[in-house]
């Protein structure tokens, strides 16, 4: 039955109609993707009403590949400009804006291409094998386990700081406080609110995001002068983004544990992709021979995150298809697209139309790879943004930024919060603060509360004698203690070998 | 005792903290004090060790330029003097939008921003007339987000 389904599906792909809305929902995908605050998230919403007219073998595909490339996108402007199109590509800036500062963005951009490219195509292969597990494996795992899957991201704050320990941990802390802002989910108790009515659904991720990494680093380079590039550096073209594309391959095996991460992030509905590139972030540092370079602009900083973010997008979707349980917001306008169309997400999915659902999981690998071909060309005239001057950039990119953060949620008080972030953002640069730790806090604080909460509800104050929460802690203990071990052999090595 | 940068920061989040801490107390429901009151205590307890590790150093001061990358460059008033002086750019710019509305505080930010910093007049314009173009054309005409229009604007009644 599935290789009659899976012949079924790979002929829809001669369909002209479907070819044309995937190529359509590609090219919307990375332009949404690129303007930051406007996502996939947006652009998918904006045409679900025009779903309604069309047959579902061109409106889901189309729906499919918005969502797939997005993210592809979203890492060009983080590469380029250290601001993020999209949220996610907040672990992507943190290598990727220092590589453009030395005149490597097309050795960056060819990586990220690379590494978000192959992470989608082959984590779909993945989700094909898996078809008959997801449905025990989403469901073994319960709101206990989330709580340490969430505090294992949450653990990497530390691992993500360069510089001082202190100063990574403080900072994590202080994105942990902001995401406590607002009513709280489960007694609905307004918290530092101050009565404003703004204040009370919390601040959000891209006047945040934006605040704290966009404005700072324009206001700093106009201090500083000249381009993003540092003096004397020589921007090389298509020769620097296929040595990105080739660093994929030197460092497969970063691609490889970001790609399962992202992928199983995307199956466990309600973590999120924001959540998975920094946790891919963190174990490639934490397992890198020179962590010490990481933040300072290393190839396999960009690796990590922007495998993890194209291929979390199979494991969502199986699990949008197969369980009904949308895995991310996008998903959740997929499975209304579905609905719209006539058609209940579940296990009737993976039986009457399973052809269907093969197409959209081969609708990912297409749409990756045909985003990865557009942007390709693109990237080395695209790294030359790195050699414009300030006088130049600084206007255009402070214009993007605040139209970026108002047209978020169509608010004017999100740019007075961007402005404030501005503040704290660069105070926190100038003084060796850790901004990625405070957006990892930022994201995951308000997840943790909210699962801790309803894990202790529902199993009471032992709710983490699980096999997968014991699983989990025992990856959070073995985290902190890999480094320590690994030097204490080491250096036991060099006593002998002396 | 000559404190450095980061010391006043570390001083300014431990009094933040401090005051979170004190409105978590007030709190009604323990569920909603339980992790300002963890967190608010953890990141103190940091801060104060932090502070007190820069107060033993001693020492040169430092100036971070991404994370993690710190030059032991002396603090000038001439630098500080830059980072208000492009911060001024940058509240201008938003009081701008407050008053006119992004579609006319952007052309004259970025024709002011690029004449005052040596551009020619071609490029200036060039760039003040397009943005706004392509802005009102992919926000307002294809996404249908409606820019802010400004203080000025909507005491004129539009």
């Amino acid at each position: 039955m599935i290789l009659e389904a899976f012949a079924q599906a790979l002929q829809n792909f001669t369909d002209l109609g479907l070819l044309v809305f995937m190529a359509g929902g590609v090219i919307t995908g990375l332009v949404f993707g690129i303007i930051p605050g406007i996502g996939g998230l947006l652009a998918m919403a904006l045409f679900l009403p025009f779903i309604f007219v069309m047959r579902p073998e061109n409106a889901l595909p189309f729906l499919v590949a918005v969502s797939a490339v997005c993210y592809t996108g979203g890492a060009i402007t983080a590469i380029l400009l250290n601001i993020p199109g999209q949220e996610p590509s907040a672990a992507t800036l943190i290598d990727g804006y220092p590589m453009t500062q030395k005149g490597e963005a097309g050795r960056a951009l060819g990586a990220a291409l690379t590494s978000s490219g192959l992470g989608g195509v082959v984590t779909v292969f993945l989700a094909l094998a898996m078809i008959p597990l997801i449905l025990p494996m989403v469901m073994a795992i319960l709101s206990a386990d989330l709580v340490f899957i969430i505090l294992l991201g949450i653990a990497f704050m530390g691992v993500l700081t360069t510089g001082s320990q202190i100063k990574g941990l403080v900072s994590g802390g202080l994105g942990l406080m902001i995401s406590l802002i607002g009513f709280q989910a489960i007694t609905g108790e307004p918290r530092f609110a101050f009565g404003s009515v703004y204040l009370y659904v919390g601040i959000g991720l891209v006047p945040l995001i934006l605040g704290i990494f966009a404005i700072p680093e324009m206001i700093a380079l106009a201090v500083e002068g000249g381009t993003i590039a540092k003096t004397g550096v020589v921007i090389k073209g298509m020769h620097d983004v296929l040595e990105g594309a080739k660093d994929v391959f030197r460092y497969w095996t970063v691609w490889l544990r970001s790609t399962i991460i992202g992928y199983i992030i995307g199956i466990v509905p309600g973590i999120g992709a924001t959540a998975a590139t920094f946790i891919a972030y963190g174990q490639a540092k934490q397992m890198s021979k020179h962590p010490e370079k990481f933040g300072t602009g290393t190839v396999e900083g960009v690796i990590a995150p922007e495998s993890a973010n194209n291929a979390k997008e199979a494991g969502s979707l199986l699990t949008t298809l197969a369980l009904g349980i949308p895995g991310s917001a996008a998903m959740a306008i997929l499975l209304g697209a579905f609905l719209m169309l006539g058609l209940i997400p579940g296990p009737e999915m993976m039986t009457k139309h399973l052809d269907l659902s093969l197409t959209l999981l081969l609708v990912i690998i297409v749409a990756n790879i045909l985003a990865v071909a557009i942007c390709f060309p693109a990237a080395p005239h695209l790294a030359r943004i790195a050699s414009i001057p300030g006088r130049i950039l600084i206007p255009l990119v402070l214009v993007i930024a605040l139209v970026g953060v108002y047209a978020y949620r169509e608010l004017f008080n999100d740019v007075i919060v961007a402005l404030v972030f501005s503040v704290l953002g660069l105070a926190m640069r100038r003084f060796g603060f850790n901004r990625p730790a405070l957006v990892l806090g930022y994201v995951l604080g308000g997840l943790f509360e909210h699962y801790l909460f309803i894990a202790l509800a529902v199993s009471g104050p032992l709710f983490f004698v699980r096999p997968i929460s014991l699983t989990v802690i025992v990856i959070i203990i073995t985290l902190f203690t890999f480094g320590p071990i690994k030097n204490l052999f080491q250096r036991r090595r060099g006593v002998k070998r002396a | 005792m000559k404190l450095r940068g980061s010391s006043y920061f570390f001083i300014v989040i431990m009094v933040i903290m401090l005051v979170i801490i004190g409105l978590s107390l007030r709190m009604e429901h323990f569920e909603s004090k339980l992790l300002p009151l963890i967190i608010g205590t953890a990141v103190l307890i940091l801060a104060v060790i932090g502070l007190g590790r820069e107060i033993l150093a001693g020492g040169e001061r430092q100036i971070t330029t991404t994370e993690g990358e710190a030059t032991t460059r002396e603090e000038t008033g001439e630098g500080w003097r830059g980072y208000l002086f492009a911060g001024a750019w940058v509240v201008g710019f938003f009081l701008a939008i407050f008053l006119l509305g992004f579609l006319i505080a952007i052309p004259i930010f970025i024709l002011a921003y690029m004449k005052l910093h040596g551009t020619r007049w071609l490029v200036a314009i060039a760039f003040a007339i397009l943005t706004p173009l392509l802005i009102y054309g992919i926000f307002e005409l294809a996404l249908v987000v409606i820019l802010y229009r400004g203080l000025l604007l909507s005491w004129l009644g539009y």
